[in-house]
């Protein structure tokens, strides 16, 4: 599949927030988006999955405009990973990924045996089936988005979308998410989009990235092409000897 | 939880209620030994019953519609208790949280001032109860955002409304006569409760619960936010509605048949939550089974108690409330 966002423009009360956004990931891409803080960053993942409206524009899955996907369809080709926060009931960890599976169960309907399967199999492929009955309230921050992560998977979609995947976790759980996501974008196919806000993790595993920056500026390319000191700079409002490091 | 478990709780539940059934139907201010419920409940069966009997009538018209009410209404809160929290993503939540019995309690004291008659106070009541979740639903629907903060505030605004227009009611109302009747009727009883009455509960409440049940693994999604499910593929704003709606009814037949009843849809399903866990599929039935065995055990105690009926809504709180504090201070709350 094809996801591209075309000629996006999206204002929150007269106020424009984004401005002529346009990028495409097909299968196999790992695309990632980095700006600063207040840039519109979440604004621009939720307009792309339709959570927000573009006031102009759209989100095309192969040249459909999202819209036009019924609900199902739609979020078994897309597996969005929100940002990790406290949940007001702690589910089991089986429970919690279980939910994956809805775009498959009927209105009226609970997951069969099949769903089940494939939360077996997302477990053990994970490595973590001493987890599935705990509660997600006891477990740890990186044990916890591989969970959403394996969510999202569950629903075998095409494309996946997290949104800050990183969040409060340490370097080693940073690694083991993004090593985990490279392994999926090579051998299933899957395409990748993550919005996040450590340059190295772009730098390490995209192929492609988005800046978005102050003034409606935005730079879209390969990562190699465009994450470069001078672009990152502007991006951060940093001055490019401070990205001028190594480590011996 | 292993799935053993839950058949073992589902089991024991049903086994509890049924015996509490039976017992309920012997105990009371009017005798019934247990040999005399065998023999009637066996004449029954075979259609030999004569209710010019005592015990016959004490059991087929007072205590058996008494029963089904408690067990009816005690499930359908428990029902709709669990399906608020989850629809407002939220385990402190009950089924009065968008001002339904508020409305419901302005109805009765509304009815009893206009005309007093009972099914017009039990309709005023519900159609009253309905009404506030109405107007609660749309000021909360009017802001541009649909988060539940704003139903829950949109619920707060409604509730005083209506609070204030019972005392208004309540004040303009004759002291002798009308006041005492709107206080009695909101603190709540299942005394005279007749088979009639049943038929009237029956079905609203069963249609409710039964939805709340059908969408029981949908809860679960529903409890996450707005845009968590959503991208579950869950149409996030048609189970919301089911759910308030469903609740409503519940809730506004409950406080028009026996008034104001607290604490059970707050507190059932916690008691599920710290049997089977949070999962709805398997927190829905055992709280509906939870809720009756509740509510019967409290009416049986508002009937034994002490020499003449004591309110309802007084010991459903009164009992709930410390059952509840025990709970939590020995568990520390890690069921949530």
């Amino acid at each position: 599949m094809t996801f591209k966002v075309g000629n996006g423009y999206f204002y929150y009360k007269d106020v424009p927030i984004l401005k002529n956004i346009n990028f495409q990931i097909s299968k196999g891409e790992l695309l990632t988006i980095l700006g600063p803080n207040g840039v519109g960053k979440t604004t621009l993942v939720k307009c792309m999955l339709g959570f927000l409206e573009w006031s102009q524009g759209d989100t095309l899955i192969d040249e459909y405009p999202i819209k036009n996907y019924a609900r199902n369809q739609l979020w078994k080709k897309i597996g969005y990973v929100p940002q990790m926060k406290s949940l007001p009931f702690s589910y089991t960890a089986e429970s919690l990924v279980l939910m994956g599976r809805n775009p498959y169960i009927n209105f009226f309907s609970k997951p069969k045996k099949e769903d089940y399967d494939h939360v077996d199999r997302i477990f053990e492929a994970f490595n973590l089936e001493h987890l599935k009955k705990k509660q997600i309230n006891k477990l740890s921050g990186g044990e916890i988005q591989m969970l959403l992560i394996a969510r999202a998977l569950v629903a075998e979609p095409e494309l996946l979308i997290l949104d800050e995947p990183e969040l409060n976790l340490d370097l080693a759980n940073q690694a083991r998410i993004f090593d985990v996501l490279v392994e999926l974008v090579a051998s299933k196919g899957i395409g990748c989009i993550v919005n996040t806000h450590h340059p190295i993790n772009a730098l390490r595993y995209g192929h492609k990235s988005l800046l978005l920056m102050k003034d409606f500026q935005y730079m879209y390319g390969r990562t190699r092409d465009i994450l470069n000191k001078k672009n990152l700079s502007k991006t951060f409002e940093l001055s490019q000897e401070w990205f001028n490091f190594k480590i011996s | 939880m292993k799935d053993k478990n839950l058949k073992g709780y589902y089991i024991m539940l049903s086994l509890l209620l049924l015996g509490l059934v039976i017992v309920s139907l012997t105990i009371g201010k009017y005798e019934i030994s247990k040999h005399d419920l065998w023999r009637i409940l066996k004449n029954a069966w075979s259609n030999e019953l004569s209710m010019d009997e005592m015990p016959a009538f004490v059991i087929f018209s007072v205590r058996l519609p008494r029963i089904f009410m408690a067990v009816l209404i005690g499930s359908g809160l428990a029902a709709a208790g669990a399906g608020m929290q989850a629809v407002f993503k939220n385990p402190l939540v009950s089924d009065r949280m968008l001002g339904v019995s508020a409305g419901a309690s302005f109805g009765v004291a509304l009815g009893i001032l206009i005309y007093n008659n009972i099914v017009f106070i039990q309709l005023m009541a519900f159609i009253w109860g309905i009404a506030a979740v109405l107007f609660t639903y749309i000021i909360g629907k009017s802001s541009k955002s649909s988060s539940v903060i704003v139903l829950v505030l949109a619920g707060l605004i409604v509730s005083a409304v209506f609070t204030s227009l019972l005392s208004l009611v309540q004040y303009s109302a004759e002291v002798d006569t009308e006041l005492p009747s709107m206080i009695y009727w909101l603190m709540g009883s299942l005394s005279g409760v007749e088979l009639q009455d049943v038929k009237i509960v029956f079905l609203p409440i069963v249609l409710s619960v039964g939805l709340l049940f059908m969408i029981r693994w949908k809860l679960n999604m529903l409890s996450l936010s707005d845009e968590e499910a959503e991208a579950l593929g869950l149409h996030v704003k048609l189970y919301r509605i089911l759910v308030i709606i469903s609740s409503t009814v519940i809730s506004a037949t409950a406080v028009s048949m026996c008034g104001m009843i607290g604490w059970v849809g707050l507190i059932t399903p916690h008691i599920g939550r710290m049997l089977v866990g949070t999962d709805h599929e398997k927190l829905m039935p055992v709280s509906i089974m939870i809720g009756g065995i509740y509510l019967l055990f409290i009416d049986n105690l508002c009937r034994l108690l002490y020499s003449a009926e004591l309110p309802l809504s007084v010991l459903t709180a009164l009992i709930g409330a410390p059952i509840f504090g025990v709970l939590l201070k020995k568990t520390g709350g890690n069921w949530i």
